[in-house]
């Protein structure tokens, strides 16, 4: 799905907006074509295989199928639709957030942990791109459902059962689960970077420890913070296989309802005006979030 | 922004009088006291139950190789390490459980820590911050630690913009800011080059007569020790071999390793036998006479180049004067003075250093003798582990 190549293609983008601009970079641009040439093949890959089909349904969405903002106008003019995509960007801000909780302090872990125990937190993240995506989704079902393993146990304590598949609370667990390594990794990549030295520093300075930490650590790690926030919640907002399993049918997400309109209704136009509102809001939302946590960052510095 | 303990008031606020030459930041340095200090990690003693005492505004050097135990104690006194043993009081108060950020002493970093998300001046204001000072006394006091570093126009830059040099400076006036009462730096300058060391060495000397704060300075380079100290504490598998003045341990050496540690010498072993007024040991079937006395017979005498004079093969010793047979196996001209090397009958190794414009005329493969005052040979017993610390 065209969504689900954009993700990986602006999470790239977050990197600079992130990060002061080096001399270096000026400087490895000064060096002559050659680089151009080493990465031709992947851009006329782009071309062919990413922007070709982005124009393609950008074009359907306002010719098909007579030319004008009929799609448009139908999408915005049905409050169902205006819900979905409502939803869709909840559900996505929920699974960055919960994300971010989880994957902060375990990522911080991951630099104070010796080798050994680092390994292993490294392979517990990486072990779900390992599985297909199917079989922890199903895995979910299972686990999720009404008699399932979790409202067993809990039952088995005397809780619930509480109603996990076919809400929303579990499609965000299921989506957390399967993007925290997004969130993990550019956190750890930043975390590891950070001096081990400036944290004794702050404190021989009269900093105490959650002091030192807020002042001095959480800024560092922002630019981990941005990236993996954005990787997420765009992954999150293109997610169809989760949702369409774990979810109810009235609470679909706007990829599910793409896909009803396109495979279902052989609404190409429709389905195309959708894909194009997604991407839209979508580079409106990172380029807010961009700019907020990078003043968020300077606040914090100051 | 956090009510720390410490207070902004516990310092007299600085006299007005900048012109005097008087610094800004300028207070009162603190008596440090360690009592039977160890630090253990399972079997292994990083530190082994050192006591040692820093006088208020002293510049105490704790100098030893890597892994001798100097930098964990260092870590000890700011608080990032904790003792396993032993007390430690700063004025008189025991400070064990005193954690580092309530401790108020300066810590400057070998690799300068210092915050890269933040200006220079906006690291020098972070402690200023944690106690609470208020905006404008912040803005006097950075400046006044930015110019007693000589660099009162970096404080807008980011710290990648800045030297090595130039970084470890803006180290040291976010260390002397909020007025410490002791100054801890751990080997600040290793990262830097010669040139650079040299110089800067130089400032921090400065700075220390300029503050009255007591110093407590690490590192491995025994010149910038002599350099630099007050006193120098010399560290050597996790324990203090002697504390002393430059002078005291390069004249006195308590131990062989003190002796090899600071400066050149020349070692001569043999069996120790007392005399009337000292000892004497068998060197190359000579006796060595020392006024010394140790416990035991394995002895070493150490006589620094410098007391060493080279002397024609048939030269007779005045009384009260040791004389050695040797060949002179190299020469080093230095400018200012000429180094000889010599071999002694048993093959080991000695040195000469002798002063311009008192040169012997004494060549490479010259046969001649080695004479010096019996009271310039140090007698110590002998430390078969020395030799593996040096070759």
């Amino acid at each position: 799905m065209v969504l689900d190549q954009l993700s990986g293609d602006v999470s790239g983008a977050a990197r600079p907006a992130a990060d002061a601009p080096s001399p270096a970079r000026t400087a490895s641009d000064a060096g002559g074509r050659r680089p151009a040439l080493l990465i031709l093949p992947a851009l006329i890959a782009l071309a062919a295989f990413f922007l070709y089909p982005l124009a393609l349904v950008a074009w359907n969405a306002f010719t098909d199928p007579t030319p004008g903002l009929g799609n448009f106008v139908w999408f915005f003019s049905e409050p169902a639709n205006l819900a979905t995509l409502g939803r869709t960007f909840t559900t996505a801000l929920w699974v960055t957030a919960v994300s971010l909780l989880l994957s902060y302090p375990y990522a911080y872990a991951m630099t104070v942990a010796g080798p050994r125990v680092r390994g292993l937190l490294m392979m517990l993240v990486l072990l779900p791109f390992w599985t297909s995506l199917m079989v922890r989704t199903f895995a979910w079902v299972i686990l999720l459902q009404d008699t399932g393993v979790i409202n067993q146990l809990l039952g088995a304590v005397g809780l619930g059962p509480f109603s996990l598949i076919r809400t929303q609370t579990g499609v965000i667990i299921g989506m957390v689960q399967l993007l925290m390594p997004f969130m993990v990794l550019p956190l750890y990549a930043v975390m590891s970077g950070i001096d081990g030295r400036l944290l004794p520093a702050a404190r021989s300075l009269g900093a105490r420890p959650a002091t030192a930490f807020v002042t001095v650590y959480m800024p560092l790690s922002l630019p981990g913070v941005s990236a993996g926030c954005l990787t997420v919640f765009i992954s999150a907002l293109g997610f169809y296989i989760t949702p369409a399993l774990l979810g109810s049918p009235t609470d679909a997400l706007i990829s599910q309802q793409i896909f009803t309109q396109v495979n279902g209704l052989l609404k190409w136009g429709r389905g195309g005006a959708m894909g194009v509102v997604l991407l839209g809001l979508t580079l409106v939302m990172i380029a807010l979030l961009a700019v907020s946590l990078r003043r968020a960052g300077r606040r914090v510095s100051r | 922004m956090s009510s720390s303990a410490i207070s902004p008031d516990a310092r007299p606020a600085p006299a007005p009088d900048a012109g005097s030459g008087r610094n800004d930041l300028a207070g009162r340095g603190a008596r440090i006291e360690l009592t039977g200090l160890s630090r253990r990690y399972g079997d292994f003693a990083a530190v082994d139950d050192i006591s040692l005492v820093v006088e208020p505004g002293e510049f105490m050097t704790l100098l030893g190789p890597s892994g001798s135990g100097k930098t964990t104690t260092l870590n000890i006194i700011a608080g990032f390490v904790s003792p396993t043993a032993g007390s430690l009081k700063v004025d008189g108060a025991a400070i064990e459980s005193t954690p580092a950020h309530k401790r108020d002493m300066g810590v400057v970093f070998q690799h300068y820590a210092l915050f890269p998300h933040l200006t220079v001046a906006e690291n020098i204001a972070y402690p200023l911050k944690r106690r609470g000072i208020g905006k404008a006394r912040r803005a006097e006091l950075i400046r006044a630690a930015l110019d007693t570093v000589h660099l009162g126009e970096y404080g807008h830059r980011y710290p990648r913009e800045l030297s090595g040099g130039q970084q470890q400076r803006v180290a040291v006036a976010r260390a002397i800011v909020y007025g410490p009462r002791v100054l801890l730096m751990d080997e600040p300058l290793g990262a830097l080059d010669k040139k650079l060391r040299d110089w800067l060495q130089l400032e921090i000397k400065r700075i220390h007569a300029e503050l009255g704060t007591t110093f407590v300075y690490v590192t491995h380079d025994q010149e910038e020790a002599l350099v630099l100290s007050d006193r120098i504490a010399v560290f050597n598998h996790g324990r203090i071999e002697q504390v002393g003045a430059a002078s005291e341990l390069y004249e006195r050496p308590a131990t062989l390793f003190v002796a090899k540690f600071l400066g050149e010498s020349t070692v001569l072993r043999g069996e120790a036998t007392r005399t009337g007024d000292g000892s004497a040991v068998g060197v190359c079937a000579r006796a060595i006479h020392t006024p010394g006395r140790i416990e035991g017979s394995r002895a070493a005498i150490v006589v620094r180049p410098e007391r060493l004079a080279v002397r024609p093969r048939d030269h007779r010793p005045e009384p009260g004067w040791n004389a050695l047979p040797a060949t002179v196996t190299g020469e080093i001209y230095l400018g200012s003075s000429r180094k000889l090397e010599l071999a002694l009958p048993d093959g080991s190794p000695a040195l000469v250093r002798e002063q311009a414009g008192m040169l012997s005329d004494t060549r490479e493969g010259d046969e001649v003798t080695l004479t010096w005052r019996a009271g310039d040979s140090v007698l110590l017993p002998d430390d078969p582990d020395v030799e593996a610390v040096f070759t």
